[in-house]
């Protein structure tokens, strides 16, 4: 059983293009924190967590590098206009671990604490968002069309951990194969197929999930969503989490609180796996698709 | 309680290893539109030299995360790396006593306060903090200006009292950071006066 239970998930696409007409890169990601800023409140309220039991925020992503690589927007101004909106908005920002960075981030959550050994409730969010408009990030051929938003999760900590949470690389050329052995390795290490948890996987075009499909040997996967969304980067297991939960809200299959593997890989070989739990209170958020104009 | 760290600020002044080949690493994003050709002729480009490709820049942070590791086991060290990578980050710094960030400013004053709480209440669990910010220049278009500062935060614990002052178990010597800084000497590193 994992003692991590996601509190709340919230979803906000972003469009491709994000704009008709390119804006300045610092204008384009002042207005991404501003509704960064309002997902963040509205999720913290909806969950009735008190903010302040948030010790750290860290805002991830993958593809947004360049603004400050470039060093054409710091990132100490994004934080301070975040800040507007509450003392636990991101504070920090990590994309070195590139679609895994969530895992990285919420593996060193854990270990730094405050007020005792573990946080109890966890904060973090992804955005990925194209604010050059590059072809490369709309569309290319390690995973086709690229899928951009915004992502918060909260999770609570609940009692001792032990391997809730796996970080770590693949140390052969082939990163995403041997990213499929240890997700299979680890959840086989968790039971049965029959009461193992689903693995909510990173969406990709139909040749990955074909491969994923035969490493995997028919361990029960929730739907991949490439063809809809396309690849989200490390919002992809989140996103699939929330859209299973509102499917089964809907037809209100959820009573019981369901265990899932939610599952990130980077291109150049970084993972990370967290066991969580659903339950019927989690709150599941998804946002209309981003318009500026 | 003193809570300064020890620190050193330096540049990188040279090729890290002059005498031998280096590989011309520095990747772009392929520019396919007119759009693409137009955001990357916006980019400006500082006037400081390239000295480093992003395999000699892993080489030299995993050298000093060995160091450290070595000298200080257990301690938690922050570094300040992103993206663009274009390889795959060494094993040694992606441990889970290491963290990579954009922008180190917010967590190293969380650490700080954590480690001084810990220092307070005497836990046992103490092993300090590292801070390895630098800004070497690796692509045209990242205007660093390879300089490079090490941070230093209290180490206590009883089996590290080499690096300790005899007088004070609080107190780092004043030489704990020689192992790294002669170690960045060799790469081409030169305090600044």
């Amino acid at each position: 059983m994992s003692n991590l239970i996601v509190r709340g998930i919230a979803f906000q696409a972003l469009p491709q293009p994000l704009f008709t007409e390119r804006k300045p890169v610092g204008e384009a990601l002042s207005l991404l924190a501003k509704t960064l800023g309002q997902q963040v409140n509205q999720l913290i309220e909806d969950t009735g967590i008190n903010p302040a039991e948030f010790q750290r925020h860290f805002l991830c992503s993958t593809m947004i590098e360049l603004p400050f690589t470039s060093q054409s927007v710091k990132w100490q101004d994004i934080a301070e206009q975040l800040s507007e909106y509450g003392e636990h908005q991101p504070t920090t920002f990590v994309n070195a671990y590139e679609c895994a960075s969530w895992g990285y981030s919420l593996r060193h959550y854990l270990k730094h604490d405050l007020k005792s050994d573990k946080p109890k409730y966890m904060i973090v969010s992804i955005i990925d968002a194209n604010v050059y408009n590059l072809e490369f990030w709309r569309y290319n051929d390690h995973w086709e069309h690229s899928g951009f938003g915004i992502t918060t999760v909260i999770i609570e900590v609940q009692g001792e951990l032990t391997d809730e949470l796996l970080t770590g690389t693949a140390v052969t050329h082939n990163g995403v194969a041997e990213f499929a052995t240890v997700v299979r390795r680890t959840v086989a290490a968790k039971g049965p197929k029959e009461t193992a948890p689903k693995l909510a996987l990173p969406f990709f075009p139909v040749n990955v999930q074909q491969m994923f499909a035969k490493l995997l040997r028919g361990q029960p996967s929730l739907p991949d969503l490439h063809a809809q969304h396309g690849h989200c980067f490390g919002s992809d297991p989140w996103l699939s989490l929330l859209t299973y939960g509102l499917s089964q809200r809907l037809s209100q299959k959820i009573e019981q609180p369901e265990h899932f593997m939610a599952c990130s890989v980077a291109l150049n070989g970084y993972y990370a796996i967290a066991e969580v739990v659903i339950t019927p209170d989690t709150v599941l958020t998804l946002n209309k698709e981003w318009c500026h104009e | 309680m003193n809570n300064q760290p020890l620190e050193y600020k330096a540049t990188l002044t040279r090729m890290p290893n002059p005498h031998k080949p280096s590989l011309a690493q520095s990747q772009m994003l392929p520019l396919l539109t007119d759009n693409d050709f137009e955001v990357f002729s916006e980019f400006s480009s500082s006037h400081h030299p390239v000295l480093l490709n992003v395999a000699e820049h892993y080489q030299l942070l995993s050298a000093l995360v060995d160091s450290a590791n070595q000298q200080w086991p257990n301690i938690t060290i922050m570094i300040r790396l992103s993206m663009p990578g274009g390889m795959r980050i060494p094993a040694n710094l992606l441990a889970d006593n290491v963290l990579l960030l954009e922008d180190i400013t917010d967590e190293e004053q969380k650490l700080k306060l954590e480690l001084e709480h810990q220092l307070e209440s005497n836990q046992q669990a103490v092993t300090g903090l590292l801070v390895i910010e630098d800004r070497f220049r690796r692509i045209e278009i990242d205007n660093n200006d390879n300089a490079i500062s090490l941070r230093l935060y209290h180490t206590f614990n009883n089996t590290l009292n080499d690096s300790l002052n005899s007088t004070s178990n609080s107190t780092l010597s004043d030489n704990a950071l020689q192992p790294l800084i002669e170690q960045l000497n060799n790469w081409g590193v030169v305090a600044n006066q």
